[in-house]
């Protein structure tokens, strides 16, 4: 019987320098998704790298679909830069120098930058990844339009098959879901008598004139069986509740899944002293993050155990070593008073309420700054089921010179993003000479959050 | 395998590229501009003939696109074409558009040797236009590219060996089974 028989297929593309798998495991009742879940991993394979270091990624469904769209909307305008700008646009490929280095990625990002022409930074802290601490890698021009086509085939194998699916149903499948609707209907015990109008039922549903094998969506939509005398088929309501079920959300971070609700009885006091560690000889090593230009102040953090390691886990323990991120000697306990820490400390304990003001990746003021703007001016529409995702360019009085919608969604909802005007400050002046980049991501619960690139 | 030898190449179904509304004539004079320099570009890496693009044409059966008849010769000018350069319609373009990107994809194989060799010198702190394959493309290219001819930009100088190299990535992605859509999109942005 097919009913809720699971059907894995796996599809594999291989352009030359990267492998998409896609894993996609269907229930179906009676021919029809009532569950799909989808996995993908991605591979990107380069002959010039050990085995250890090749880099490979995973994840859901969900966030297969986002890949595409970044990667795509990426290209397009990586693309059209030529067109608009012509002898203007490039840069040479030989001392392609990046005019902006992204130095950590936040974990949920996923995004594409340009270094230059023929280099592109891909930063997927939206996937999950094993075989990088941080996740940014550096793609090659030809790496790019690999992976582009990869996604490309699957996207359209995706399309095929969307179109293909509903040509599967037949009249025997609407006999079945009819069945299924009559078995569902004696289980609530209704006794001999609905039996037996069963039957009438189907001998009714038997009488249905033979369906072409060419209808249109709309025609072979809905697959409700004529519903007994007055009463409602319970087996629809079954299926309903796992239809609801089908588009699982995306997993959000550790963050937002850790943070309680704040409660606004509660005093948001700094903790006293005694909450700090007692013994400055066991106390677990410091993680600074620099600014970008290296102008900004640096912030130390004193690492906590495993759960706070875990709400920032772009970060490797042995920082030291990698590009922008510095490890300090450690302080000893007796110079660090409670006045002396830093407020990003607040920002990383799980159950600390007041970590809406500063976050980890604060390294410069305007960060918070931004965030705060936006909570209090962003309402999430009641339509909204992505996250959005914007680049803030701010110049250095601290106005707004550009802001970027990421994505296609970002762009529908850029309207209705409460934007301060255009060359009026709305954050305190840089202490830079340049402009700096904000992103700026939207979470339909309405959470913000603002990251320096 | 020679450089010359173009890959087969499914045939582009060129009717997916909606006409829109007609642009003015400013953005139609844009668009010309581009498409010109792109195929100049190509012509340059490749050894695209006349005779090339009319078979493109009748492969392609694009019937807006009027190639003048001319004696085979290396392409190196936009009169080998458009048959009135002065007037061009957003139809003349998308066909040109078609064609590009079947050319293109012919010559993927060639175009992706280039990007790599700028990827590998650039790798290895060297100036692309060192190697043979993209040494003589610049010179094609600069033989053929004129600033009054093909107005894109306002001034050539040193700024020709990146804009010609971005032309070849560029083409690399207006080879591939979706990239006649993608350059219709960039031009109707």
């Amino acid at each position: 019987m097919k009913l809720f028989a699971p059907k894995v297929a796996l599809q594999r593309y291989t352009p030359p320098t990267c492998t998409l798998e896609v894993r996609e495991t269907r229930s179906r009742w009676e021919g029809k998704d009532i569950h799909k879940n989808g996995r993908f991993a991605l591979y990107f394979d380069d002959p010039r790298l050990p085995e250890e270091k090749q880099v490979s990624m995973e994840g859901d469904q969900q966030q297969l679909d986002r890949l595409c769209e970044v990667v795509n909307n990426y290209v397009q305008n990586f693309l059209e830069q030529t067109f608009s700008q012509g002898l203007d646009y490039p840069e040479s490929p030989c001392y392609n120098a990046a005019k902006e280095s992204i130095l950590f990625a936040p974990s949920d990002s996923l995004s594409l930058a340009p270094k230059g022409l023929l280099t592109h930074t891909f930063c997927f802290g939206l996937l999950e990844s094993v075989s990088l601490p941080n996740p940014m890698m550096e793609l090659s021009t030809s790496q790019l339009f690999d992976l582009t086509n990869a996604l490309e085939a699957y996207r359209q194998d995706a399309l095929r098959q969307n179109n293909v699916k509903p040509a599967e149903k037949n009249v025997g499948d609407w006999m079945g879901t009819a069945l299924i609707g009559l078995v569902a209907i004696g289980l609530v015990g209704i006794g001999l008598k609905v039996v037996q109008s069963n039957d009438q039922r189907v001998e009714s549903l038997s009488q249905i004139p033979p369906i072409k094998s060419q209808f249109s969506l709309v025609e072979i939509l809905p697959p409700v069986p004529p519903a007994p005398s007055g009463k409602p088929v319970p087996n629809l309501s079954l299926a309903s509740k796992l239809s609801v079920r089908d588009p699982l959300p995306v997993p959000d971070t550790v963050q937002a899944m850790a943070t309680p609700p704040r409660n606004p009885t509660v005093n948001l006091a700094v903790p006293p002293l005694r909450v700090l560690p007692p013994n400055p000889i066991v106390a677990p090593p410091q993680i600074a993050i620099a600014s970008p230009n290296n102008t900004g102040s640096i912030i130390a953090i004193p690492s906590t155990p495993a759960n706070n390691q875990a709400s920032f886990p772009i970060l490797p323990s042995n920082s030291g070593s990698m590009v922008g991120l510095t490890a300090p000697p450690l302080p000893s306990q007796s110079s660090v008073s409670p006045s002396q820490l830093p407020p990003p400390l607040s920002a990383i304990a799980p159950n600390n309420p007041s970590q809406n003001q500063y976050n980890l990746l604060d390294t410069i003021p305007q960060v918070a700054e931004a965030r705060q703007y936006f909570q209090e001016r962003w309402q999430p529409p009641n339509d909204l089921t992505q996250t959005l995702e914007y680049q803030l360019l701010i110049k250095p009085d601290g106005s707004l010179d550009q802001s970027i919608p990421l994505g296609k969604a970002a762009t529908l909802y850029l309207a209705k993003l409460p934007l301060p005007d255009q060359g009026k400050p709305f954050l305190s002046p840089l202490s830079t000479p340049d402009e700096q980049t904000l992103r700026l991501v939207l979470s339909p619960n309405g959470r913000v959050r603002t990251f320096l690139e | 395998m020679p450089p010359t030898v173009p890959l087969s190449a499914p045939p582009i179904n060129w009717q997916d590229l909606p006409l829109s509304d007609s642009p003015n004539s400013a953005k139609l004079a844009q668009i010309k501009a581009y498409l010109d320099v792109l195929m100049l570009a190509l012509a340059s890496l490749t050894p695209l003939e006349t005779v090339d693009l009319h078979h493109s044409v009748q492969e392609l059966q694009v019937k807006s696109l009027q190639i003048p008849s001319t004696v085979n010769a290396p392409l190196s000018h936009p009169q080998q074409w458009w048959s009135d350069t002065e007037n061009i319609s957003l139809e003349g373009a998308r066909s040109l558009v078609v064609v590009i990107c079947h050319l293109a994809r012919r010559y993927q194989e060639l175009l992706r040797r280039a990007v790599t060799l700028m990827e590998q010198m650039q790798e290895q702190g060297k100036d692309p236009a060192l190697t043979a394959l993209l040494g003589e493309y610049l010179n094609n290219f600069q033989a053929v590219y004129s600033p009054d001819r093909v107005a894109i930009g306002q001034s050539v100088g040193e700024k020709l060996q990146p804009f010609a190299f971005k032309l070849l990535i560029d083409l690399l992605f207006y080879s591939a089974t979706n990239g006649h859509r993608r350059l219709w999109l960039v031009l109707l942005e």
